[in-house]
């Protein structure tokens, strides 16, 4: 190779960015020759006077990154399903205190008896009509 | 059993991507002093460069998951660093325009060249010429010499071929060389 195929070649060489067979060749002029061996050294210094330029200390970002990682919530921790649960389960009990019912329905004689009672009847129970006729049958009886 | 550096950062990598904060601490500390370095020549602004690494060690977080053992831990925090702090660059200002051969101004001669520097003259000098030097040559030798990166990786991240990166790093380098001759001999 000529002197100024290796220099145009120098700086990919010293960062390993050429083939193995053409660096090999880089290798063996520039051991053979003063002017490449100079330019290389001068190279070399100014990657060494590169690596040794000062920066700004590095401040230290970990508490500012950790700060700023995504949070998701946090899992309920047991006793919180727990109480939860209890909850609903108070608030059945107390429906079922206050009504009187738990809004199912049951199939039974005794009910079956009353709705078939019901049918009968002028007025149902729980009607206005039911509720009229007892009021005027208990004024009747001098109530 | 002495532990491979590369093998303890995979394993903080593999810890941090279930979610352990304190990977991501060690991780932090082991490299923030090397990505901040690269950050702060790409950007060439020390808050600037401070939050890019935050915004990087962000990223690395969300990302660890996905990472290949293909290419070093290291290697891979470095393309990061280079690609977020291009991308801050980029949104910046208008893209430069691309290099075109070379037609940065050199200094004025110094009024006594043959006085010896010392190395913090030296230092100081260098900063001012990276200041003075076409911003896309001034990127590819800093991609090159603070990330370590290939020509190849470099051009990915730039946009260019492997050759053309060659280009910008051999200018950038006679650029430098031609200023400080007569104090690198």
């Amino acid at each position: 190779m000529l002197c100024h195929e290796v220099q145009e070649r120098l700086s990919a060489w010293l960062d390993g960015e050429v083939a193995e067979d053409v660096s090999q060749e880089i290798a063996a002029h520039v051991a053979g020759c003063s002017a490449c061996r100079r330019e290389t050294a001068l190279l070399q210094r100014l990657q060494e006077a590169l690596r040794h330029l000062e920066a700004p200390s590095a401040p230290d970002v970990t508490a500012q990154v950790l700060a700023r990682l995504p949070r998701q919530a946090p899992p309920k921790r047991w006793w919180q399903s727990l109480a939860l649960a209890a909850s609903l389960l108070l608030g059945v009990f107390l429906g079922h205190t206050v009504t009187g019912s738990l809004y199912l329905v049951h199939e039974s004689e005794e009910v079956a008896d009353v709705a078939t009672l019901e049918i009968l009847q002028d007025f149902p129970q729980g009607s206005w009509g039911a509720l009229l006729v007892t009021y005027s049958t208990e004024e009747g009886n001098g109530l | 059993m002495k532990i491979d550096p590369t093998d303890l950062d995979y394993a903080l990598l593999r810890r941090i991507a279930r979610g352990q904060e304190d990977a991501l601490a060690e991780l932090i500390r082991r490299y923030q002093g090397r990505l901040y370095q690269l950050a702060f020549r790409l950007l060439k602004d020390p808050s600037e460069a401070e939050d890019a690494l935050q915004e990087i060690f962000l990223k690395v977080y969300e990302h660890a998951g996905r990472f290949e053992p293909v290419s070093t831990v290291s290697a891979w925090l470095h393309r990061i660093t280079a690609n977020h702090c291009l991308n801050r660059l980029r949104a910046r200002r208008p893209a430069d325009p691309l290099d075109n051969g070379g037609a940065a101004m050199l200094p004025a001669a110094e009024a006594n060249p043959l006085e010896a520097l010392e190395e913090k003259e030296l230092s100081k000098k260098l900063e001012r010429l990276l200041t003075e030097m076409p911003e896309r040559q001034s990127q590819a030798l800093m991609l090159k010499q603070f990330g370590g990166l290939s020509y190849q990786e470099i051009g990915e991240l730039m946009g260019l071929s492997p050759d053309a990166v060659d280009g910008l790093i051999k200018r950038a380098r006679q650029f430098l060389k031609k200023a400080l001759r007569e104090f690198l001999e």
